[in-house]
């Protein structure tokens, strides 16, 4: 534990001097003003907990000397002494900030313990500053992502008009090779080149395709259908979906369910979701590896795991994974959206998401929903209580 | 604000003065509720809404000091001034830390805490201007990314926040 650093400010050293002494041998690191202005002058370049100041002092008073200290120096304590007390400078000491109002003779005991408290009080206002500032943080990255959703809606908007053209350019390869094929063609020169970059083509529009198709399911039309959602359905429904492929490479899928697992959420975006991790899981398993889902009753929510027994992910890319377009499967294979897309919809969902992986151990995708009760009576469901009760928040109004 | 009476919320365990201070103040533009007991005191808040309270520390049962921290931690917007016969600087500092307005002695000038009055009714209605001016910004900051369903969330997070 560091010392509390206390300044002590009085113009009589007779009263000044005992003081510091026993403050100091009670653990506090002392440092001693004889004015206002020596003190201000001692504050610029030394840093200070709290202050323990005189009211009435020639020159620069007390009251005035705290003005100052409050304007400049955030965050330090100041604690005013006085022999002459009144309630009206009590009154006005606290008003302009003062932690407390001594009056002299003052107990030793005391002013120790009020300058723990005041100490105390500075370390959870910092404390709360720090919260404040990572709560911003954190919301300016929200705002970010937001933005990049609000690309995504966007990009919706073009998705649709490059899937015209592309089922042009799919049909009219098509055609080209129909007409490659014909009997009439055989024996042209490089018809083989031809063909090949026919497959080419058809390829790269089906990646296209893709991409395409993920940035519309991003993006559907919210509309929030919550319901009655099975997390245990949803898995056993994805495990169908997926079986096939897991089992052609040797991977052994298992679920498992303990506790209330019937929540009130969107059940087709959870299902995206767990596919999307699912088929990731498998992508990343090698033959003979498992995958397990499991879903677990957390009172206030409910967490949902999709652990798998594969490569892991490398450090350097766990911050990148949940960013769009990342991904190391290679060219052609992987658009580098479903776990940015899955988020969105966690998200959007009030749950939270995150991943723990160790390479060459495995990865583990943990997702948080929230239990979200089927909405009662004066809820939060409809726009016009919603818009209501903002209003009511702004005024300041008791709930009624 | 001028034309707009005053809701007083009077507490004091004197009858007499109680009687005689709430008739004067009704003559002033006030509406006054007057009350014997820091409990009752209370009870009375939690029905009407008041602008400012005027609480006497000594008296039977709650006393001034704890009626003021009730009321406070229920109303934060109400402005409450401490009036009493039996003052000290120790307890004006801690009604003061406790959110007083202002602390005053009798025999105190009617004039004088009539200023005083006025002026912490100025000061509620500043301060609640003030917030609604910052929840406002609060809103507009997040409602250009979000639905009025996350504003609502966000608003009672931050009303939570203020109340620790």
């Amino acid at each position: 534990m560091e010392k509390i650093r206390v300044l002590l400010v009085d113009d009589e050293a007779d009263f000044r001097r005992p003081i510091a002494k026993r403050l100091d041998r009670r653990g506090f690191e002392i440092h001693e003003a004889g004015s206002g202005e020596e003190a201000l002058d001692y504050l610029e370049a030394n840093p200070i907990d709290v202050v323990v100041l005189d009211v009435k002092m020639p020159g620069l008073n007390g009251i005035d000397t705290m003005a100052r200290i409050k304007e400049r120096f955030q965050g330090i304590e100041v604690i005013l002494l006085t022999g002459h007390s009144s309630t009206e400078d009590g009154v006005e000491g606290i008003k302009q900030g003062a932690f407390d109002y001594l009056t002299k003779p003052i107990e030793l005991t005391h002013l120790a313990g009020k300058i723990n408290q005041a100490t105390e009080k500075r370390r959870r206002e910092i404390e709360k500053k720090r919260e404040a500032e990572f709560r911003t943080k954190m919301e300016q990255q929200m705002v970010a992502t937001e933005r990049l959703a609000s690309l995504g809606t966007l990009s919706t908007g073009i998705a649709h008009e490059i899937d015209n053209p592309l089922a042009i350019i799919k049909e009219s390869a098509g055609y080209m090779r129909l007409v490659l094929n014909k009997d009439e063609m055989s024996g042209i020169p490089r018809q083989k080149d031809l063909s090949n970059a026919v497959d080419k083509i058809e390829a790269a529009v089906d990646r296209t395709r893709r991409i395409t198709h993920q940035l519309l399911g991003f993006v559907r039309k919210q509309e929030k259908s919550f319901m009655e959602t099975d997390l245990k359905a949803l898995a056993d429904e994805t495990l169908e979906f997926l079986g096939k492929e897991a089992r052609q490479n040797n991977i052994e899928i298992s679920i498992e369910a303990g506790g209330e697992r019937v929540i009130w959420s969107n059940p087709y975006e959870i299902r995206q979701v767990l596919i999307n991790l699912v088929t990731n899981a498998i992508h990343a398993t090698p033959a003979g590896g498992r995958i397990t889902i499991r879903i677990e009753d957390q009172g206030e929510g409910v967490a949902l795991t999709v652990a798998d027994t594969g490569s892991g992910i490398p450090k350097e890319n766990l911050d990148k994974i949940f960013e769009p377009f990342f991904t190391t499967k290679p060219p052609g294979q992987g658009t580098g959206l479903g776990l940015y897309v899955s988020r969105g919809i966690v998200g959007r969902l009030g749950g939270k998401m995150r991943v723990d992986s160790r390479v060459g151990r495995g990865t583990k995708i943990v997702i948080e929903l929230p239990r979200c009760q089927p909405p009662v009576e004066g809820e939060i469901t409809d726009n016009e209580n919603i818009c209501y009760e903002i209003l009511n928040r702004i005024k300041g109004e008791p709930e009624s | 604000m001028d034309k707009k009476k005053i809701h007083l919320l009077f507490v004091d365990d004197e009858r007499q003065f109680l009687e005689s201070m709430k008739k004067r103040l009704e003559t002033r533009d006030f509406n006054v509720v007057a009350v014997e007991r820091g409990e009752q005191a209370i009870e009375a808040a939690r029905k009407t809404p008041f602008d400012v309270a005027l609480v006497d520390l000594k008296m039977p049962g709650m006393n001034g000091e704890e009626t003021l921290k009730a009321l406070k931690k229920e109303h934060k917007w109400m402005e409450i001034v401490i009036l009493t016969g039996h003052g000290s600087v120790d307890s004006a500092v801690e009604c003061t830390q406790g959110g007083a307005y202002s602390y005053l002695q009798k025999p105190c000038d009617f004039e004088q805490l009539l200023e005083v009055l006025k002026n912490a009714y100025k000061q509620k209605v500043m301060n609640k201007n003030q917030i609604e001016e910052k929840r406002m910004n609060e809103i507009l900051k997040i409602s250009q990314t979000t639905s009025s369903r996350d504003i609502l969330r966000r608003l009672r997070e931050i009303d939570a926040g203020e109340k620790t």
